[in-house]
């Protein structure tokens, strides 16, 4: 153990304790001991404290016995001349400084100062501030920082987390050696799908400013978030790693041990600390470590090479002047790869043959219009994707074709018409694979760095950013996107790939119309699959990595509560991993028809949840309902006053009638536990047959988020029409209608929703 | 141009930089600073012609960060006569061993 970096950290700790005590008292003073501190639009108060010690901080007062543990957790500075152990010190400063450090965001929060302005700056997805006033602060107006990730955020990145397409996390503090350091670090990690938090600053250069200046897109969507120019705002990934094991692991407030392991375990994060290392970042470090993460620095600095507290190596020093290399983008990579073999991450990288940095971080990016090179689809023409499976003999594996002009005659900014058909054979391919790999191409395509794929069928729209074709993008490239992609994912099931990319207008005329007529075709098929219709359910315990003992029973009428998995997406997984996390589980006796107990459901959710879920019911929200993991869309939960339930979007950051908000809903609903009257769930199963059919089915809905009824307006029109009510949705509030149950109850009864002829729910 | 580097003891942490250099920013004739929080050193490159170094501390200190003055708090200090921490009275002895929690764990890590 470094005596260097303990009394480093230890100094550190104990005088950013002092500053929050100090900050904390000023904010009483100012503001009153009862003013209210939250991080916006996130559950588990502030979450390091409610973590850690159990502490349900809502005022500014209730911050006083925290930071008195924080201080019983610091220590004097090692002695000069008598060396001893100091990790159990240095650890418990890293804790201290933690909680000194969430105290002083949340107070931050309290004088309008968080989330940390940055005029002019837009980010492509970003925690909504809108609804935050609740401490008295103004919402941001102009550009800002991130701040808090916010729960929909958290949820939404779940199943990414957990199926491997986003291996971890890197928390970057200070600043790069140069920009072109900064952008070749962040898109290294981009390029391994590594998910980036960015924070602090070297004499007040942040690299969150050298990304800025480098014109690198930031935000949710393209995995690199700004949380903030100095290293207090590093408690918002340390927060992110408490709510995982909160909202994933199914862990309740002051299982600090449980917490910290869960993090060592399971979620895969690592610091990298760039540029020089002050006393508080020494201390912050020792926080991480207790989770379990390592950290890396690009100077020089002691290390801590003995295991224990992480699972490797704790602290690592890898000088950027010595790192070889001919180029920043060498060194880069040899640095990322050092973090990863440090902190044991599993990276699955895709060799796709383009000229652009390629990965699933890249999947959300976005093309504005003035950085495009050319689109197809969207308002001036028509894009379509189409893919069937062929003979074996009638598909040529590895044929990549364009058919008609490319995109280089087409002016700059403009537009035109293709077709991407994807031919396929396999000998365990099947028909009803077509709509689930077809499905596939919007990410795969998406994946290439300055290729934008929005839609999917008839409706797709992709744009070709100007960096891009700068760089020798052209159309046979989607092809060679494909070809490798669907070898690689889904090699089990295809043996033979033929792409032909379309410009040519007759022939995209003459395919449109084919490719129209078999996605009619599937929708019927699909449509007529029912849960009564197939002999076996597929399991999905993909979550368990995360929520140990839930499981997920999907049907033909029941999707993934993730809403990412359904039946066939489940079955195709099957066939591609046989012993992966979806396995088929025979419906055996039906014990139960109405509420949907089936007997081999029932053995499987014993086997799977290690005996915690004894009997599920596949219909029902009052009796065994099916547990969640974390990951749902949606929310449903009984309002005994008004004999139904409301449905709450995880995009709803709204208040509910039941008083709570999806966030605090949500502990209720996640970890893998059964609670009568709640069930999280997909957005799509509100629309099938089988909703809560045991409990009355659609008709029981009472409230529901208005963004539900916006996205899916058709389809729950068509839904009030099966149930017999054509005006059913106009007679379900939602948070613009009404906040609270009295409220509620005078809208149903006002427009005479029909629950309430309905017999009691329980 | 003349260099001054100033002590700047209260400045441990990236954050006091941030304030450190926006009270900078309303100076005229500092040409150049490089705030150092690992090493709590300020320095300055200034035309001696615009500025002072009286009028350069006197802002710093009108900041809350007075060059030269004050030192990191430190909350915690070694018992004098055994040089004990005293921490661990409060905390009392704390025992290291292999929970069976993590022998269950690691072997479920990322499949």
């Amino acid at each position: 153990m470094s005596r260097y970096i303990a009394t480093r950290a230890i100094r550190g700790a104990n005088a950013i304790v002092a500053e929050a005590e100090a900050l904390m008292q000023k904010a009483i003073a100012d503001k009153g001991a009862d003013h209210p501190v939250a991080f916006p639009n996130t559950a588990y108060f502030l979450p390091v404290m409610y973590g850690m010690l159990g502490a349900e901080v809502e005022t500014l007062g209730q911050m006083e016995p925290i930071l008195e543990h924080a201080k019983s957790l610091l220590h004097p500075l090692p002695d000069e001349k008598l060396w001893v152990p100091y990790l159990g010190e240095t650890l418990d400063s890293g804790m201290s400084t933690i909680l000194a450090a969430e105290a002083i965001e949340a107070i931050r929060f309290v004088y309008g100062e968080q989330p940390e302005p940055y005029p002019g700056l837009e980010l492509a997805g970003v925690t909504d501030y809108s609804n935050f006033g609740g401490n008295g602060a103004t919402p941001p107006t102009d550009g800002h920082l991130n701040g808090p990730i916010d729960d929909i955020q958290l949820r939404s990145w779940g199943i990414q987390l957990v199926d491997g397409r986003m291996p971890g996390f890197a928390a970057i503090l200070g600043a790069a050696h140069s920009n072109e350091a900064a952008v070749a670090i962040v898109r290294e990690l981009q390029s391994r799908s590594i998910l980036t938090f960015l924070c602090g600053n070297v004499n007040g250069r942040s690299i969150i400013d050298q990304l800025v200046e480098e014109g690198v897109e930031m935000g949710f969507d393209t995995y690199i978030i700004p949380f903030g120019r100095d290293t207090l705002s590093a408690i918002y990934p340390v927060g992110f790693a408490t709510r995982s094991a909160l909202t994933f692991g199914g862990m309740k407030g002051g299982q600090w041990r449980d917490i910290l392991l869960y993090n060592k375990y399971r979620v895969f994060a690592f610091a990298l600390a760039l540029g020089e290392v002050d006393d508080l970042k020494y201390a912050a470090a020792a926080g991480v470590i207790s989770y379990g993460f390592p950290v890396i620095a690009d100077t020089v600095i002691p290390e801590i090479l003995p295991t224990g507290v992480t699972q490797y190596e704790h602290v690592i020093s890898m000088p950027w002047n010595e790192i070889e290399g001919a180029t920043e983008e060498e060194k880069a990579t040899k640095l990322v790869q050092k973090c990863i073999e440090v902190r044991g991450l599993k990276i699955k990288v895709s060799e796709v043959p383009v000229p652009v940095p390629y990965g699933s971080a890249f999947e959300g990016e976005v093309v504005r219009k003035n950085d495009m090179r050319v689109e197809f689809g969207g308002k001036h023409s028509r894009a379509f994707e189409y893919l069937f499976m062929e003979k074996m003999d009638d598909v040529e594996d590895g044929k990549i074709e364009l058919i008609g002009p490319t995109f280089e005659d087409i002016e700059d900014k403009g537009s035109m018409d293709l077709c991407i058909l994807v031919k396929v054979a396999g000998r365990k391919m099947e028909k009803d694979f077509e709509p689930v790999l077809e499905r596939q191409v919007h990410y795969f395509i998406n994946g290439a760095s300055g290729i934008q794929h929005i839609g999917q069928r008839d409706i797709a729209w992709i744009r070709i950013s100007t960096a891009a074709a700068d760089k020798g993008f052209n159309l046979n490239h989607f092809g060679d996107i494909l070809y490798a992609r669907f070898h690689e994912d889904f090699g089990s099931i295809v043996d033979k790939v033929e792409i032909s990319i379309i410009t040519d207008p007759d022939l995209h005329a003459e395919w449109l119309e084919k490719a129209r007529e078999a996605f009619e075709e599937r929708n019927v098929r699909l449509g007529s699959m029912t849960d009564e219709s197939v002999d076996d359910f597929y399991s999905c315990t993909l979550c368990q990595s995360f929520a140990p003992d839930h499981v997920c029973i999907v049907s033909p009428e029941r999707l993934g509560l993730c809403g990412a998995y359904n039946w066939l997406d489940c079955k195709a997984s099957f066939q591609i991993n046989p012993t992966g996390p979806n396995q088929p589980i025979k419906k055996a006796t039906e014990i139960d028809e109405a509420k949907g107990y089936f007997e081999g459901v029932n053995e499987f959710a014993v086997q799977a949840s290690h005996g915690v879920v004894t009997e599920v019911s596949m219909y029902s929200i009052m009796e065994n309902p099916m547990t969640a993991c974390g990951c749902f869309e949606c929310i449903a939960m009984l309002i005994p006053e008004a004999n139904g339930v409301m449905i709450v979007s995880r995009e709803d950051t709204s208040m509910t009638p039941t008083g709570m908000t999806f966030s605090t809903l949500a502990g209720m609903a996640g970890g893998g536990l059964q609670t009568p009257g709640v069930m999280g769930h997909g957005k799509f199963y509100i629309l099938s047959p089988k909703f809560m059919s045991a409990d009355g089915g659609f008709k029981r809905v009472v409230w529901m988020s208005s963004i539900l009824k916006e996205q899916m307006a058709e389809q729950l029109k068509a839904v009030a029409e099966r149930e017999g009510d054509p005006d059913l949705i106009d007679k379900i509030a939602d948070e613009t209608i009404c906040t609270d149950v009295e409220g509620l109850l005078t809208f149903i009864a006002e427009k005479g929703h029909p629950t309430l002829e309905m017999d009691p729910m329980f | 141009m003349k260099e001054l580097i100033l002590e700047m003891p209260t400045m441990y942490a990236d954050h006091h930089v941030l304030k450190v250099r926006e009270a900078l920013e309303g100076l005229k004739g500092i040409e150049e600073a490089y705030a150092s929080s690992a090493w709590k050193k300020l320095m300055i490159s200034y035309e001696e012609k615009s500025i002072k170094p009286a009028e350069i501390e006197k802002a710093l200190t009108k900041a809350g960060y007075p060059p030269g003055e004050g030192a990191t708090p430190i909350l915690v200090t070694a018992s004098s006569d055994l040089k004990r921490d005293p921490q661990w009275e409060k905390l009392g002895n704390r025992v290291t061993e292999t929970n069976q929690k993590d022998l269950e764990m690691s072997g479920q890590s990322r499949r």
